[in-house]
C-alpha cells in the first residue's frame, strides 16, 4: 500500500525555511514571488493499516504545536492560497537520509520491523503573477538539481481536476549478477576502445602491460586452478583502473619528466614527488621527533603530547561539487573525516576546516556554469555545514577564495584532524597491524551503485531507475554512530587494522589492508547492498560512503558484534586475510540468506565463482610510469610587466572599497552557520575582537580537558601569484600558513603542514596545447615546497592532488569554453602551542599601546589586490626570504610567549593598509600611524606602502611598559614602530610626506568589510 | 557521595564528553550511556540521581529536531522515565536534549498534561543554524535548582531550531505566572531584548530555558558545557573572564543533592 503524509504549518505559523527561499529567488533571480510555503511529503510503501498511518502522523511526522497533517489528501488544497504546485523528490538510488531515519522511527512507534519503503519529498506552494517558465526557472535555479532529483510542475487549475503525484524513486534492477571475462588478446586500437568503453582511463601503455600480465602462462595455470584463464574479469580489469588510476596512483606526480627549466637547461627529474615532497617531509623527519608517521597512512600523524596523537589530512572534492555542490561538500566532509578515523589504530575527531575556492559570488560575465558560483558556494557551505555539525566535529577555520578560474570547476577544500592515543594496548598508536586468518569485517552503510565511475552507461540506458552515479550525499548520522562504535572497539582493544572505504572502495580498502598480510580471500555476496541486482565487480569498487573495513582476529569478533550491535551500525564479516600472495574474491550467484555475523564453517567449501584472483604485487606495483615533458617560459617572455598607475586620489574611500573586495571582506555568515565550538575545546575562535566578528589569523583549540597544551590551525592560499611565477605563490601560501600559526602565539617549533594542489591538466592534447608550462608551473611549485618546508623546518606530513582542474562551460551564445583554474595549492597548518592561556588575537587592546610593523615592505605588488583593482598583473610577485622570517618569527614566537605583545597581525591580501584597519575595529579604537615609519626597501610611495603584499609582515601592538622589552627581543629584525592605539574611533594615516591621507571612522571601515555579502 | 550522573550519548548526541567533563569538575560521578544499554536493561535508569540530556543531531535532526530520540524514550522507556521524575530526580536538556525534553512532554509539565507537547523549538526565525554566545537573564522568582544565585550567565547557542513557541496563549500565561520561565535573551546590559542576534531565534517571551514545576527538571538552548574554562569565552583574550561559570549550573545540581 502507498500512503502519502503530507505536513505543513498551521495558519499563522512562521515558514523561516520558505521565506528564507522566497528571498533568494528575488535576489538571485530577480523573480517576484508573493508566497512560498514548503510541504513535507513522505510516502511510505508497506502494508500498513490506515490507524497505523495516523498514528504516524500524529506521533512522528507532525509537529502538534505547529503543523497539521493530512493522509492521501493534498494539503495543498488546504493550504488554498496558491498558483504553483512543485513537488521534488529524489532520483532512484540517491541518499535520502531522512526517509531512513523515518523507517528506523516508524519501527520504534508500530514495534516491529517495517517490511517496505519510506520516501521524502517536498512540495513548494508559490503564489505571485508567474509564468510555468518562471516556475521552471525557480524549480531549476533555486530548488532542485537535475543531477539527483526530479519533479512535478502544476498549476492550481489542473491540479484541482485530478490529484497528479510524483513517482516514488523505486529502485529496481532487473539485471542478475554476472562476472564477465574480457579478451584482451585484441588490437592496440581495440584495447584502448575497451578502456574508453568501460570507462577505464588506463592508456595504451598500461592496458598492454595488464594483457601481458594475463597472457603469462605461469599466471594462466595458477588462474585455471580457480576457474579462470587468460582473459581477465570485468573486475580485474576494473580494480586495476582503479588502483592505476592518476586518483590512487598519482601518476602525474610519479612520472619521468624532461624538464626545460629557468635557465633553458634540459634537466630530468623522476618523480616530483619523490624528489620534493617525500625528500623534504623524510629529511625533517630524521631530524624532528615530533614527526610520527608520514606519507603513507590516511593520514599524517604527529605527536601532540605524551598520551596523545594528532593526524591530519587535507582532501578536495572538487568534481562532485562542481556537479552537485551540496553532496558533494557534505561526502567530502564525512568523509575526510575516515582518514584521521582510519589513521593507525583510528582517531578521535577533534576538528574540520574548510577551503571553498569557486568563481565569484558575484559574477556577471559571458559564461554560463550550469550553476552560478552564487549558488554553488551556497551549496558547499551547506554541505559542510550538514557534514560537520552533525557529525559533533568542530568546523573551526576556513578561508574562501574567488576567481574566475574556478567557474570550470571549483577547488573545494576539506581537512579533519583527530587523536590517536599514544598507546593502544601497548602498541603504538600509529602503526596497524593485520595477520592472515584475521577477518576482514565491513561496518557502517550498505553497499549501491554509487560512486561508480562512470561505470553504469550500459544501466543507464535501460531506464531512470538510476540516476548519475557517482553523485552521492554523504550521511553524517550514519558516519557519527559508526565513529562511537568504531573508538569503543579501539579502546577495547578489538582491532587491530582498520581503514576506511575511500576511492576504489573495498578494492582499495581491502587490498591496502592486505599488503599487510600478503593477501586476501573476499566473499563478494555477502556484502550487506541497499538493493539486489549488483555484479559482483560493482559490489567490489563501489564507493557508496560512511563505510570502514576492520581486520578482526576471529576471537574477538563477536565482542565487536556485540559492540555494534549496541549502537546500531551494521557490522558484517565479509573475508579474511591470508598470507597467499593473491588478490582473491569470490562470489556466490544464490547468496545464502543473509547470516550477520561469523561465516559458517562449511562457507569456504561452498560452490562459489572466482571474480578476481591476481597477484597483490602486480596490482599494487604493477602501473607504468608515465613521461611526460616541462618548459617553463619566464613571466617577462609571457607580456607581463609592472605597470604605471595613476595616484590613487582619496585614499579614504579607496580603503573602503579595498576591504569590500571579495577575497578581503568578511564572510561571517559562513563562520556562524558551521559549529565551531562543539567538544568544549576553542581557544581562540575564527571571529575575535570587542563585537567577535574579525577573522583571527588562526584559531586555537585545546583538544585535552586536562592539559593546557594546544593546537593552532590556519591555512595559506595565495593562487593569484601563479599568474607570475608558481614558485613564489607555493613559497607565500606556506609562508603566509605558518605566519598565521606565529601570530597566535604558536612557534617554529612544531609546525606541520598539508600541501593541497589543485592544478589544471599538465597532459599534452589538441585541448590543451601549453601543457609543458603548466607541468613546468608545478615543478616550481614543487621546487618551492621543497626549498620552504626545509628551510622553515615545517614537513607536509600529508597532502593530495587533483590534477585536473579544467572544464568546459557555455557562453551567452552557447560556444563552449574550455576553462582553467589558476595553478591553485592550499596549505594547511597545525602548529603546537604549549600553554593556550599566552594566546594572542588581532585586536588592538588598550588606547596608548604602540603600533609596530615587522618585517620588511617593498615594492611586490605582483598579483596584488592593487594591481587587480586596476586590471593588471604586474610582474614584482612577492618574494619570502626564509632566513630573515625565521629570525623574525622566533622573536616574535617569543616575545609573545613572555606576554609582551597585546596583538599580532599578519599583513596578508591587501597590505598594511588592511591590516590596520582590521585591527583598529576589531579592538574597536582608533590609529594614528605615520606611513614614513614603515621599514621599507627604498620605497617612498603612500600607494605601494600601503597596499604591497610583500612577506613576512606582522602589524602588531605592544603596551608602553613592554616597549623596552620587547624592542630587545626583536632586535636585529626589521622592525618599527609606526604609530599609537588611540582613545578615539578614528583610523588617521599620515603619508610619507606626513600629509594625512586616511582619516575615517573605524566602524565605517567594518562597514564597508562587512557589507559585500550583507544579504547572504 | 558524587552524585552519579547519566550523561545520554549515542545515535547523533554530541555534546555528551563536555557535558560528562563539566558534570566531573562539578563533583558529581558522570558515566555515559548508551539508550540501547536502558533499553536492553543493561544499565538502569534509576541507578541514576541525575539524567543529562547532551546537545548534539540525535537521528540528525531528521523530521524534527529531537522527535525521533523522544520516540524512542515514549516508546521504550516510559514508565522508568516516569518513575525517575516522580522520585524527584534531576534532569537537564541542553539543546537537542531540551529539543526531545518538550517532544516528550515532560517540560514544561504544568502537573495535568504531563506527557503532552505543550510548548515546542523550531526553526529560529533566519531559518539557518547559527553559532553564537549570547546573554541570558535568569528569572530570580524561578524554582529551578539549576540556576540558583545565578543572575545572569553569558553562553553560546548553537541551533537551527530554537525558536521556543507556546500552543497558545493559555500555555503561555500559565508559563509566566507558575515562573516556570528560567532563561531568557539579553542585550549586553541585561534588559531583555527581542532583537536579533540578542534574541538569536525570535522565541516568544525572549525564552531560552524553562523548567517544570518543581524547578528540578530543566531545558535550555544554550550550552553551559560549552564554557567549562575561561578561554571558551570569545573575548578572553582582551577581558577578565570569572573561572566556572558555565559549570555553576551543573554545580547547582550536585550542591542540591547534597542538601537533599
Amino acid at each position: 500500500m502507498l500512503y502519502r503524509i503530507e505536513v505543513y504549518f498551521k495558519k499563522g505559523i512562521r515558514d523561516a525555511k520558505g521565506e528564507n527561499i522566497k528571498k533568494r529567488i528575488k535576489e538571485d533571480i530577480s523573480i517576484l514571488v508573493k508566497n512560498l510555503r514548503i510541504i513535507d511529503v513522505y510516502t511510505i510503501d508497506a502494508d500498513l493499516s490506515k490507524k497505523q498511518i495516523d498514528l504516524l502522523g500524529e506521533n512522528l511526522f507532525a509537529n502538534p504545536i505547529i503543523q497539521e497533517f493530512s493522509i492521501d489528501f493534498p494539503a495543498s488544497v488546504l493550504a488554498g492560497d496558491f498558483d504553483w504546485l512543485v513537488e521534488i523528490g529524489f532520483k532512484p538510488g540517491v541518499t535520502d537520509n531522512v526517509a531512513k531515519t523515518a523507517k528506523g522511527a516508524i519501527e520504534d512507534i508500530l514495534e516491529k520491523i517495517l517490511n517496505g519503503k519510506v520516501y521524502t519529498s517536498k512540495k513548494y506552494l508559490i503564489s505571485g503573477n508567474l509564468q510555468k517558465k518562471d516556475i521552471e526557472k525557480i524549480t531549476q535555479d533555486i530548488l532542485a538539481n537535475e543531477l539527483i532529483q526530479r519533479w512535478l510542475i502544476l498549476d492550481k487549475k489542473s491540479l484541482e481536476k485530478k490529484n497528479i503525484y510524483l513517482p516514488i524513486p523505486k529502485v529496481e534492477i532487473p539485471h542478475k549478477p554476472v562476472i564477465k571475462e574480457i579478451n584482451l588478446n585484441v588490437s592496440d586500437k581495440e584495447l584502448l576502445r575497451i578502456s574508453e568503453e568501460r570507462k577505464l582511463a588506463l592508456n595504451l601503455k598500461e592496458m598492454r602491460k595488464i594483457r601481458n600480465y594475463f597472457s603469462n602462462p605461469k599466471i594462466i595455470k595458477e588462474r585455471q586452478k580457480f576457474g579462470l584463464d587468460k582473459k581477465p574479469t570485468d573486475a580485474e580489469l576494473e580494480v586495476l583502473a582503479q588502483t592505476w588510476s592518476e586518483h590512487c596512483k598519482h601518476k602525474i606526480f610519479n612520472a619521468k619528466i624532461n624538464y626545460k627549466n629557468e635557465k633553458g637547461k634540459q634537466i630530468k627529474i623522476n618523480s616530483l614527488f619523490n624528489t620534493y615532497i617525500k625528500s623534504s617531509t623524510k629529511q625533517l623527519q630524521k631530524k624532528l621527533n615530533w614527526v610520527v608517521s608520514t606519507l603513507w597512512d590516511n593520514a599524517g600523524v604527529i605527536r601532540f603530547n605524551k598520551d596523545w596523537l594528532l593526524a591530519i589530512k587535507c582532501e578536495t572534492h572538487n568534481s562532485p561539487s562542481n556537479e552537485e555542490p551540496y553532496g558533494g561538500a557534505i561526502t567530502g566532509i564525512v568523509g575526510v573525516y575516515r582518514d584521521p578515523m582510519g589513521t593507525g589504530r583510528g582517531c578521535k575527531l577533534i576538528y574540520g576546516t574548510y577551503g571553498f575556492c569557486t568563481g565569484s559570488p558575484f559574477y556577471n560575465g559571458e559564461l554560463r556554469p550550469k550553476l552560478h558560483p552564487k549558488r554553488l558556494l551556497e551549496g558547499v557551505r551547506k554541505g559542510v555545514e550538514d557534514g560537520g555539525n552533525k557529525s559533533g566535529v568542530p568546523t573551526v577555520y576556513g578561508i574562501t577564495f574567488f576567481d574566475d578560474g574556478y567557474i570550470g570547476k571549483p577547488a573545494i577544500y576539506v581537512l579533519a584532524a583527530g587523536l590517536i592515543p599514544f598507546k593502544v594496548s601497548g602498541e603504538p598508536g600509529y602503526k596497524k597491524e593485520v595477520n592472515p586468518e584475521d577477518l576482514i569485517v565491513m561496518c557502517g552503510g550498505r553497499v549501491g551503485i554509487d560512486g561508480i565511475h562512470g561505470a553504469t552507461e550500459s544501466s543507464m540506458e535501460a531506464g531512470e531507475w538510476i540516476s548519475a552515479s557517482h553523485v552521492q550525499i554523504g550521511d553524517p548520522f550514519t558516519q557519527k554512530k559508526m565513529h562511537d562504535f568504531l573508538l569503543e572497539a579501539r579502546d577495547s582493544g578489538l582491532y587491530k587494522g582498520i581503514t576506511d572505504n575511500g576511492a576504489g572502495g573495498l578494492s582499495s580498502s581491502v587490498g591496502e589492508m592486505a599488503e599487510f598480510s600478503n593477501g586476501f580471500e573476499l566473499e563478494l555476496d555477502k556484502v550487506p547492498l541497499k538493493y539486489t541486482g549488483l555484479d559482483p565487480w560493482q559490489i567490489f569498487v563501489s564507493e557508496s560512503q560512511e563505510r570502514m573495513t576492520l581486520a578482526i582476529s576471529p576471537k574477538n569478533i563477536n565482542k565487536v558484534l556485540k559492540l555494534a550491535k549496541k549502537h546500531d551500525v551494521e557490522t558484517t564479516v565479509i573475508g579474511k586475510f591470508t598470507n597467499s600472495g593473491k588478490f582473491y574474491c569470490i562470489y556466490q550467484n544464490e547468496p545464502p540468506r543473509q547470516k550477520r555475523g561469523v561465516p559458517s564453517g562449511k562457507f569456504f567449501r561452498r560452490r562459489k565463482k572466482t571474480v578476481t584472483y591476481m597477484d597483490m604485487d602486480f596490482a599494487h606495483q604493477g602501473v607504468p610510469q608515465m613521461d611526460i615533458e616541462a618548459e617553463w617560459i619566464k613571466p617577462e617572455n609571457r607580456g607581463l610587466s609592472e605597470p604605471k598607475l595613476k595616484k590613487i586620489q582619496n585614499h579614504t574611500s579607496f580603503l573602503r572599497k579595498m576591504l569590500s573586495r571579495p577575497n578581503i571582506c568578511s564572510k561571517e555568515y559562513i563562520t556562524r552557520q558551521f559549529d565551531h565550538e562543539v567538544q568544549g575545546t576553542s581557544v581562540i575562535k575564527h571571529l575575535v575582537g570587542k563585537d567577535s566578528d574579525v577573522y583571527s589569523d588562526a584559531v586555537v583549540i585545546k583538544p585535552v580537558f586536562d592539559s593546557q597544551k594546544a593546537i593552532a590551525i590556519a591555512a595559506g592560499i595565495n593562487p593569484k601569484y601563479s599568474q607570475i611565477d608558481t614558485y613564489h605563490m607555493a613559497s607565500s601560501a606556506i609562508d603566509e600558513a605558518i605566519r598565521r600559526i606565529i601570530a597566535v602565539g604558536g612557534s617554529l617549533r612544531e609546525i606541520a603542514l598539508n600541501d593541497n594542489f589543485c592544478w589544471p591538466s599538465p597532459l599534452l592534447s589538441e585541448q590543451n596545447p601549453d601543457a609543458k608550462y603548466k607541468l613546468a608551473q608545478l615543478i616550481r611549485a614543487n621546487q618551492a615546497l621543497y626549498d620552504y618546508t626545509l628551510a622553515f623546518k615545517t614537513p607536509c606530513v600529508s597532502g593530495k592532488d587533483s590534477m585536473s582542474m579544467d572544464g568546459t562551460v557555455k557562453d551567452v551564445h552557447g560556444q563552449e569554453h574550455r576553462v582553467s583554474t589558476l595553478p591553485t595549492i592550499q596549505f594547511s597548518a597545525v602548529g603546537k602551542i604549549n600553554e593556550s592561556r599566552k594566546c594572542i588575537t588581532m585586536d588592538v587592546k588598550n588606547p596608548g599601546d604602540l603600533v609596530y610593523v615587522l618585517g620588511i615592505t617593498r615594492d611586490e605588488l605582483g598579483g596584488s589586490e592593487y594591481y587587480e583593482i586596476k586590471e593588471k598583473i604586474g610582474l614584482n610577485v612577492p618574494k619570502v626570504n626564509s632566513k630573515k622570517a625565521i629570525k623574525l618569527y622566533n622573536a616574535l614566537s617569543k616575545a609573545i610567549d613572555e606576554g609582551l605583545v597585546s596583538s599580532a597581525h599578519g599583513c596578508y591580501k591587501g597590505g598594511i593598509a588592511v591590516a590596520l584597519a582590521q585591527i583598529s575595529f576589531a579592538g574597536g579604537y582608533g590609529l594614528e600611524i605615520e606611513l614614513k615609519k614603515v621599514p621599507t626597501e627604498n620605497l617612498r610611495d603612500n600607494d605601494k606602502i600601503l597596499y604591497s603584499e610583500s612577506a613576512s609582515r606582522f602589524a602588531v601592538t605592544v603596551s608602553p611598559e613592554n616597549k623596552e622589552r620587547f624592542e630587545k627581543m626583536l632586535k636585529g629584525n626589521i622592525f618599527s614602530k609606526i604609530g599609537y592605539v588611540e582613545n578615539n574611533e578614528i583610523l588617521r594615516i599620515k603619508g610619507v610626506n606626513k600629509k594625512i591621507i586616511i582619516q575615517e571612522n573605524i566602524y565605517k571601515l567594518k562597514e564597508a568589510w562587512q557589507s559585500t555579502f550583507k544579504n547572504f | 557521595m558524587k552524585p552519579k550522573t547519566l550523561i545520554l550519548y549515542g545515535y547523533g548526541i554530541n555534546c555528551d564528553n563536555e557535558t560528562q567533563y563539566g558534570f566531573k569538575l562539578a563533583g558529581a560521578a558522570p558515566e555515559k550511556v548508551h539508550i540501547n544499554e536502558l533499553i536492553n536493561k543493561e544499565k538502569k535508569l534509576k541507578d541514576y540521581q541525575i539524567l543529562a540530556l547532551p546537545g548534539g543531531f540525535s537521528f540528525g535532526d531528521d523530521i524534527s529536531a529531537g522527535k525521533v530520540l523522544a520516540n524512542k524514550f515514549k516508546y521504550n522507556l516510559q514508565k522508568e522515565l516516569d518513575n525517575f521524575i516522580n522520585e524527584g530526580k534531576l534532569i537537564i536538556g541542553i539543546c537537542n536534549g531540551f529539543q526531545i525534553m518538550v517532544k516528550l512532554g515532560i517540560l514544561p509539565n504544568f502537573g495535568k498534561n504531563y506527557g503532552e507537547e505543550e510548548v515546542t523549538l523550531t526553526f529560529n526565525n533566519l531559518g539557518r543554524f547559527e553559532d553564537r554566545w549570547v546573554y541570558l537573564k535568569i528569572n530570580q522568582e524561578s524554582k529551578c535548582i539549576w540556576t540558583k544565585g545565578l543572575k545572569k550567565i553569558y553562553l553560546p547557542i548553537r541551533h537551527g531550531e530554537g525558536k521556543f513557541i507556546s500552543k497558545n496563549k493559555a500555555i503561555r500565561e500559565k508559563l509566566k505566572k507558575s515562573e516556570q520561565i528560567v532563561l531568557q535573551y539579553s542585550n549586553k546590559e541585561g534588559n531583555f531584548s527581542s532583537s536579533y542576534p540578542f534574541n538569536p531565534n525570535g522565541s516568544e517571551n525572549n525564552i531560552a530555558g524553562i523548567c517544570d514545576k518543581t524547578g528540578r527538571i530543566f531545558g535550555m538552548m544554550p550550552h553551559p558545557e560549552g564554557f567549562l574554562f575561561p578561554q571558551n569565552h570569545p573575548r578572553w583574550t582582551r577581558e577578565k573572564v570569572k573561572k566556572d561559570e558555565g559549570i555553576k549550573i551543573f554545580k547547582n545540581a550536585v550542591d542540591f543533592l547534597k542538601n537533599c
